[in-house]
């Protein structure tokens, strides 16, 4: 292919992986790894370090907007990265020895399984009622876990506390495993463990986990980087469309409350997951 | 600054960078018709064996310090600097923590550090090259 064609080809699926992303509510990676690997054909080795570097630039760019909310929660993110940034060594570690063992079609069908769960969460999952702050546990003054944000749409501030940490730092360090063995941020699971696991308002867990994809990612990528599964040229280029996909995905949510075009897209993911799954055991 | 202020920073300028030296490394190679000793074609294609375990971070560092003129270096360190802005971010935190005492915090963060520079400097030493 034409190199210039394939420079486009790349910022478009950035482009479009953070756009939909930001839509579905799934990160960038979970996009951009199917499409390189289904329709471009891309080495999913290199699709998947490349969309940890773009899942890094989607964290950073929107944290900092996050972190200025004051909704995201520092503390309770830090300390539960302690689980992902270890899950995400192992999990870099253990792809790297089923890539050395030829078993590509392993993380396929992996990674198909996993997009149609975290669907199903995003899809089941949004909790709307009326938040209640648990009574807080033991952990909840070891970890310093309660706060408050103030919430745009009740117009008032909502307190909160954090419960059962364990579980939420167990949970987590599975997410660092799915993370460095998939490329991705994990960012579903990560808000169903504060959300389910730690009675978390979803507002907090969604802009705690989006603050702490950044770091998981860069375990993972750090990883990778020895392995030599960061191809600069897709992982650069996406990473630059990823940027603005993610960008004009999270304005036009802001707009737009239309279930119906956030439901096609998560028929369209659906059927990419399928498709990872056939193409990996061979159909 | 408080620390909310300081990160939000930090991640901003980590991105700028790092698009920065991407897109100047392209223009460098689009121009040099190719970088790093590759040709366009070698380096642009999908299953392209030009990879990250050729160049070391050193290397990296050491092509963009002395200006030089191939692109890939550029486009390598673009990748490296935000692979770099989520850990420098949690260094900075750690300072944070200390410097509001909280030591509980500090000593978290610290672990956090430790298991990224792990990821960095120890795992590496323990594959077999």
């Amino acid at each position: 292919m034409i190199w210039y064609l394939l420079l486009a080809l790349m910022v478009a699926t950035g482009l479009v992986g953070g756009f939909l992303g930001a839509i579905v509510g799934l990160g960038g990676a979970v996009v951009i790894v199917p499409i390189l690997t289904l329709f471009l054909g891309v080495p999913i080795a290199y699709a998947a370090g490349a969309a940890l570097v773009s899942a890094i630039a989607t964290s950073s760019g929107s944290a900092s907007s996050y972190v200025m909310d004051k909704v995201s929660n520092i503390k309770i993110g830090m300390s539960l990265e302690v689980g992902t940034t270890l899950g995400a060594i192992v999990g870099s570690l253990i792809v790297a020895y089923i890539y050395s063992r030829n078993l590509s079609s392993l993380v396929f069908v992996l990674f198909g399984g996993v997009l149609l769960v975290s669907l199903y969460f995003e899809l089941v999952h949004r909790r709307h009622e009326h938040y209640k702050a648990p009574k807080p546990d033991s952990t909840t003054r070891i970890f310093q876990m309660g706060g408050s944000y103030y919430d745009h749409a009740l117009r008032r501030n909502v307190r909160y506390n954090g419960i059962r940490w364990h579980i939420g730092e167990a949970v987590m360090f599975f997410a660092g495993v799915i993370s460095g063995l998939l490329g991705v941020g994990s960012g579903v699971m990560k808000v169903v463990a504060m959300d389910m696991g730690m009675r978390l308002p979803t507002k907090v867990s969604t802009s705690t986990s989006n603050f702490m994809i950044g770091v998981t990612a860069a375990a993972s990528s750090i990883v990778y980087w020895n392995f030599g599964y960061i191809q600069p040229f897709i992982a650069g280029t996406i990473a630059v469309g990823a940027i603005v996909g993610a960008y004009l995905g999270t304005k036009m949510f802001k707009r737009m409350h239309g279930r119906t075009i956030r439901m096609i897209f998560m028929v369209l993911l659906a059927l990419m997951a399928v498709q990872m799954i056939a193409k990996g055991v061979g159909l | 600054m408080n620390m909310e202020a300081q990160i939000g920073w930090l991640l901003r300028v980590g991105v700028c960078m790092s698009l920065l030296l991407v897109g100047a490394g392209m223009w460098l190679i689009a121009s040099n018709g190719g970088g790093g000793g590759y040709s366009l074609a070698q380096l642009f294609s999908v299953s392209s064996t030009v990879n990250t375990s050729q160049y070391s971070p050193g290397a990296v560092f050491g092509g963009v310090a002395r200006g030089s003129m191939d692109g890939v270096y550029y486009i390598m360190a673009g990748v490296m600097v935000l692979v770099l802005t989520p850990v420098l971010r949690v260094a900075l935190s750690m300072v944070d923590f200390a410097y509001a005492r909280n030591w509980a915090y500090a000593a978290i963060t610290c672990i956090v550090l430790l298991d990224l520079l792990a990821a960095m400097f120890v795992v590496p030493a323990l594959l077999p090259h």
